[in-house]
């Protein structure tokens, strides 16, 4: 990855220093070194971020474990959400549906006898 | 129920709360000016640079043994400007205490280089690399920055920004200390 465009590789960024590494790349490879030997040596200079995957050491396996671990807080959060609605018992939700219509139908009542009282 | 209710909430406020730290290390994590460089403790890398006064190349290897302050400049630099006079005012104090400033001029041209050196009146050393290696070889990523090498030949710390005399002051104390 290009240290001064964040977000950017190498290949991508138009930065000075991008133009410098592709320089430095093609010298290398054209030297024969390997593509493990070329990363290396950014690394010794810049550290891991320079590389586009962190390597799997240290604290960087937070980047890769967190998805999982977010996926399976979630899948836990779920299943303890569908249980807790399953084991409403029936009459409950009956009963609940029931207070609802009793609700909306005192509030229609009311409703007409006002109109009707406006007609009067 | 309750326990199920709490557990829900107390996952989700963990979740945030663990967003919000990676987010913040993110963002105020790497702040410094004085940043960690993967050479820090190890040999700087040795080079040779094309002098501006068009005489003899500057290489690392004859100063060894002298402390030096090694500086990545850009005359189009607004912080490379602010800091002109302060390394000059620090070159002229620490020149005969075996000190070494060496200036590196990169991503620049010749002639821009040059009357930024005649406008600053900057006399200790400058060079520039005509291969463009010596900015990757010590992990440069923007100008100014600043390396500071102990008489032992190691890196001992990395600056980015505008120095001003305290830091070099500092920064040359701690090099003399680390030998």
């Amino acid at each position: 990855m290009c240290p001064v465009c964040q977000g950017q590789t190498v290949s991508e960024s138009n930065s000075n220093l991008a133009i410098d590494m592709r320089l430095i790349i093609k010298r290398k490879l054209e030297e024969g070194q390997s593509r493990e030997e070329i990363l290396s040596y950014f690394v010794e200079r810049y550290g891991d971020t320079v590389l586009a995957s962190p390597p799997v050491k240290g604290i960087n396996w937070i980047l890769w474990a967190s998805p999982l671990i977010a996926l399976f807080i979630g899948v836990i959060f779920i299943h303890f959400y569908l249980s807790r609605t399953k084991e409403m018992p029936r009459d409950q939700a009956s009963s609940r549906k029931n207070n609802t219509n009793e609700d909306s139908d005192i509030e229609y009542k009311n409703i007409i006898e006002k109109e009707l009282k406006n007609l009067d | 129920m309750n326990i199920v209710n709490n557990f829900s909430r107390l996952s989700i406020l963990a979740v945030i709360l663990f967003i919000i730290a990676l987010l913040g290390y993110s963002i105020f994590g790497n702040n410094n000016t004085i940043k960690s460089s993967p050479l820090i403790g190890k040999v700087a890398p040795n080079f040779t640079l094309k002098s501006f006064d068009h005489q003899n190349d500057i290489k690392l290897e004859d100063y060894k043994g002298k402390v030096i302050l090694l500086n990545f400049w850009s005359s189009w630099c607004v912080p490379c400007k602010e800091e002109a006079r302060t390394l000059d005012f620090a070159w002229n104090k620490f020149k005969d205490d075996n000190v070494e400033f060496i200036g590196i001029n990169i991503w620049d041209n010749e002639f821009q280089a040059k009357s930024f050196l005649n406008n600053y009146n900057v006399v200790y050393k400058n060079g520039f690399d005509p291969a463009s290696l010596v900015q990757v070889d010590y992990g440069v990523a923007g100008v100014p920055e600043t390396y500071i090498i102990n008489t032992s030949g190691l890196v001992v710390e990395k600056y980015s920004g505008a120095l001003d005399l305290k830091i070099i002051e500092y920064f040359i104390k701690i090099a003399r200390l680390s030998d």
